[in-house]
């Protein structure tokens, strides 16, 4: 947690240095007759200036990191919501159906953002891009199974095979799910 | 007083180590019922199509005469088509037998042939399961003995441990019979029945006779199946189907051996017909046929002693075969309630130009076996 830290001794020592020179500006308007009041009250206010400047880029950041996590975060929960969609329920009825599709676009845009940390979320991202590519192999997949089940000649036989190799446990769909559960409970709180 | 030893427990001891040419063999029916079905069947209405009098599939091998033909016809150089399944079965099987080499299973072979599928089949599967028994199933006690040669003195498989039954599977009460003797002799161990060489295609209704050997498939066992594909269904590749079996003179000689062997019908080689057509649009059939082409009735001589008028341009189907689509294997698996483990198909390549016909193997596995039937599904969703 080195950054938090950075950016509270930077807002701490930024905001110190402006109430000291409040206070010594106060002092002299009651006591005008030292000279060095000035000169005091004036480099503190520059060195304030100066160290807010770092404060306010280092918020900015943060609040950039938080505004995508919690947008990557809000995609899993409706992916998640998608995988326990009632046409991937065990129970569905083996027709030939039209499967929602995973989404990765905030994602996307976190890995392509730059706003998740270089170190700090070294581990997150590599999860990420994993995810990602999970989510466009299932995608996949699930094209294969509407081109296959909505031919001509599929047989009843052959939509139950499908049925039963989507729910079976060690199933593409199975492994994806598990993924996804990991990768919500990696997700730093925002 | 001590009871006395069944004979059977005696035998094995008794044929060690000698070198005189016996061979122990399970009869499961009384061969005067198959000769009086002979002579009923060649006793038909009349047909100028091949749907009267005929030849039933396993009749064609009975008795020595059509062994001895059928032995000549596969050996015939000229049979391609003979040389080249055996040539695709070997590398078919290969890629099959991952599936059925371990697991225990024992080899119940459906209609033996040659043996030499089955000595292909044997020396593979022997090397995970030394335990394991080889029974031939045919009508032809000549074929079996002539077929468990191959495998017992080619690959020697132990004679100990194989038992030919002579019986007629295509029998749905004694196929019933069969499984049940199976099941008290081999237990709870997985069996791989063989119905190779496109012996499916021979019979009137090969759905009939895929059920029939379903019924006693139980989840562990799997049937492996061989059969005649085409990738054309027309009538000008119906015809080229006829074609190929009529180039071998062989295999005329063998097709006309049960109707020499069993009446005393003179055969001139001018009057076997081999007409080919395209059934339920998903097949070719072809019938092989002699036909009454002379101008006035013959009177053929039966084996029991009485005789058949043959009218002019009266027929008897002497062979009966087909060529299986994609589609019509689809549909027989599916009526039986059979899962394709694994199927794999090749064309011939023996013609210049490119060949409709070809082979394909089927591993395949009963219903009650459940998911390790292995699917285009499984592929997809497999991880």
């Amino acid at each position: 947690m080195t950054r938090p830290t950075w950016r509270t001794v930077v807002s701490v020592v930024t905001y110190g240095l402006l109430g000291l020179a409040f206070v010594l500006g106060v002092i002299w308007f009651f006591w005008p007759g030292n000279s060095r009041w000035e000169p005091a009250v004036n480099s503190l206010t520059l060195v304030a200036g100066l160290s807010g400047i770092f404060v306010e880029r280092l918020t900015a950041e943060a609040e950039r990191r938080t505004e995508v996590l919690r947008a990557v975060a809000d995609e899993l929960h409706e992916n998640t919501r998608l995988l326990n969609d009632e046409r991937f329920s065990p129970d569905a009825p083996t027709s030939r159906q039209v499967y929602p599709r995973l989404v990765v676009s905030a994602v996307d845009l976190a890995l392509v953002s730059g706003a998740l940390g270089l170190h700090r979320d070294a581990d997150l991202v590599g999860l990420l891009h994993r995810w990602r590519d999970t989510v466009h192999l299932f995608n996949r997949r699930l094209d294969l199974t509407e081109i296959s089940t909505f031919s001509n000649t599929i047989s009843a036989a052959e939509l139950t095979a499908f049925h039963r190799a989507l729910h079976r446990e060690n199933s593409y769909f199975a492994a994806t799910r598990e993924m996804l559960q990991n990768l919500l409970a990696k997700i730093p709180q925002a | 007083m001590t009871e006395p030893v069944p004979v059977i427990r005696k035998l094995e001891r008794a044929l060690a180590d000698d070198d005189f040419a016996w061979s122990l063999l399970l009869v499961g029916e009384d061969q005067t019922d198959k000769l009086a079905t002979l002579t009923g069947d060649l006793r038909g209405p009349f047909s100028a199509s091949g749907d009267g009098k005929q030849i039933t599939s396993g009749f064609s091998y009975w008795g020595i005469g059509p062994t001895i033909a059928w032995a000549n016809a596969t050996n015939d150089p000229f049979y391609l088509v003979m040389k080249a399944g055996a040539e695709s079965f070997l590398r078919h099987w290969r890629k099959l037998r991952p599936h059925v080499e371990n697991g225990g299973f024992h080899l119940v072979s459906l209609g033996v042939g040659t043996g030499v599928k089955d000595r292909t089949i044997l020396s593979d599967m022997r090397r995970e399961n030394r335990d394991m028994y080889y029974i031939p199933v045919d009508m032809s006690s000549e074929m079996l003995r002539m077929g468990t040669l191959e495998p017992v003195r080619g690959a020697r498989f132990p004679a100990s441990q194989v038992l030919p039954v002579q019986l007629d599977f295509s029998i749905a009460d004694n196929m019933e019979e069969l499984g049940q003797m199976l099941g008290r002799l081999v237990g709870k161990d997985p069996i791989l029945f063989t119905l190779t060489g496109n012996t499916l295609a021979n019979f009137e209704s090969d759905e009939e006779l895929l059920s029939t050997l379903t019924r006693v498939l139980r989840p562990q066992d799997r049937l492996l199946l061989e059969v005649a594909s085409t990738t054309r269904l027309d009538q000008e590749t119906a015809d080229a189907a006829a074609d190929e079996y009529h180039q071998t003179r062989a295999f005329a000689e063998f097709v006309t051996s049960a109707l020499r062997y069993n009446t005393d019908l003179r055969i001139d080689n001018e009057q076997v017909k081999f007409v080919g057509e395209v059934e339920d649009d998903d097949a070719l059939l072809v019938k092989i046929l002699w036909q009454n082409a002379t101008d006035s009735e013959i009177r053929m001589g039966l084996p029991d002693h009485t005789d058949v008028v043959l009218p002019v341009g009266d027929t008897i189907r002497l062979y009966t075969t087909r060529k299986y689509s994609t589609a019509r294997l689809k549909r027989l698996t599916e009526a039986c309630k059979l899962t394709p483990v694994e199927a794999i198909q090749s064309q011939f390549r023996y013609t210049r130009r490119p060949n409709p016909f070809g082979l394909e193997l089927l591993l395949l596995a009963p219903e009650a076996a459940g998911e390790s039937a292995h699917s285009l599904a499984d592929d997809i969703w497999a991880t």
